[in-house]
């Protein structure tokens, strides 16, 4: 599986924050601003990582996780969130909601570059066991 | 002898006293229709006061004065607090990592990590930015609200803008001396306008001609 990891993140500064951790942690990142433009980028390439913004303008990621399972099934899916000022509740609820939907992994802003590193470490982890696991089957 | 009793005859009243009282008992009928229509118009007046008082009332409790002093306002005070706070932090990890960058030996065979290292910690501390947006944010929208409530007053009540104040001795030297913090936008003097005001090619001939305090001070004016 490619070292690619999509980022959905609103912010532009943000976005750019966030590949330059990717980056450095030797991964490849497309960052993109919206839900159009994220499943567009997954019907073109395949994707090692995907990084997903909780609240997107009026949207919550959260309810459209399905929709990315579906474009890129078995990808690990890490959720990031600042939660919202004006409802300090927000960020819990939405970090809590991911952990029920069975995310990988969550990445409550603001997130160190140890963090981005340790989740680019489980992910090659991930993909190594994966393609050992497919090794095995066609194998067997 | 029994006396008879004597006649009772109405009082003979001086006839200028009975002119002088047909003439008052004329003009209190007259002043009397004066009196009640002045007694309405004052009533009315009052009713039409006491109604105006009623709904500036109204107006002023639907401002929530509590709610904008003892929550709004110490809200974006505590916010504004935090951006200074978060900008003070992300600036001292910026300038540190800059200097630990200067001080670096160039001819390290591990220089350029060193470097990488330090770019990221200039990176990290520029995420205070996410949130930072988030509390302008709050703070506009308490202004915005406060702006609203009381252009719904002015506008109930009926106030117009009365003209602005005469500046303080210390407002204006703030105004003169520029110490109102920079302008939205930028500098209110162009550069090219500073550039030109100090421009080198003045010759010994113009030396009288060359730039006054005056000159100067307009140019900030």
């Amino acid at each position: 599986m490619s070292r690619r990891v999509l980022i959905l993140e609103d912010s532009r500064t943000q976005a750019i924050i966030i590949s330059k951790m990717f980056q450095r942690a030797g991964y490849e990142a497309i960052c993109v601003v919206d839900q159009t433009d994220a499943l567009a980028q997954l019907r073109t390439q395949s994707f090692g990582l995907l990084v997903l913004d909780v609240f997107i303008e009026a949207r919550n990621t959260l309810d459209d996780l399905e929709v990315y399972r579906e474009m890129a099934p078995q990808v690990p899916i890490a959720i990031m969130t600042a939660g919202q000022l004006d409802n300090p509740d927000a960020g819990a609820t939405a970090l809590n909601k991911a952990r029920r939907a069975r995310v990988n992994f969550l990445l409550p802003k603001p997130f160190f570059y140890d963090d981005v590193k340790q989740v680019c470490e489980d992910v090659d982890a991930f993909w190594a066991r994966s393609g050992a696991d497919n090794s095995l089957s066609a194998a067997g | 002898m029994t006396l008879a009793a004597a006649p009772k005859s109405e009082p003979e009243f001086d006839p200028m006293l009975q002119t002088a009282m047909r003439t008052s008992e004329e003009l209190v009928s007259l002043m009397n229709a004066f009196f009640v229509r002045l007694d309405t118009r004052r009533s009315g007046d009052f009713i039409s006061i006491a109604d105006e008082i009623n709904k500036a009332k109204t107006e002023i409790r639907s401002l929530r004065p509590q709610d904008i002093s003892e929550t709004r306002l110490p809200t974006a005070g505590a916010e504004l607090l935090a951006i200074t706070r978060d900008t003070e932090n992300a600036t001292n990890v910026i300038m540190t990592a800059a200097e630990t960058m200067l001080g670096l030996d160039a001819s390290a065979p591990d220089v350029k990590d060193r470097v990488d290292d330090e770019v990221m910690k200039i990176f990290e501390a520029c995420s205070f930015q996410d949130i930072t947006g988030q509390r302008v944010s709050k703070i506009v929208q308490v202004l915005t609200q406060i702006e609203q409530r009381v252009s719904r007053l002015a506008e109930a009540i009926g106030l117009d803008d009365a003209s602005p104040p005469e500046l303080t001795a210390e407002e204006k030297r703030q105004r003169d001396l520029l110490l109102n913090g920079p302008a939205i936008g930028g500098p209110e003097t162009q550069q090219a306008d500073i550039d030109n005001l100090f421009s080198s090619d003045v010759t010994a001939a113009d030396a009288d001609k060359q730039n006054s305090q005056d000159d100067i001070d307009a140019l900030f004016d």
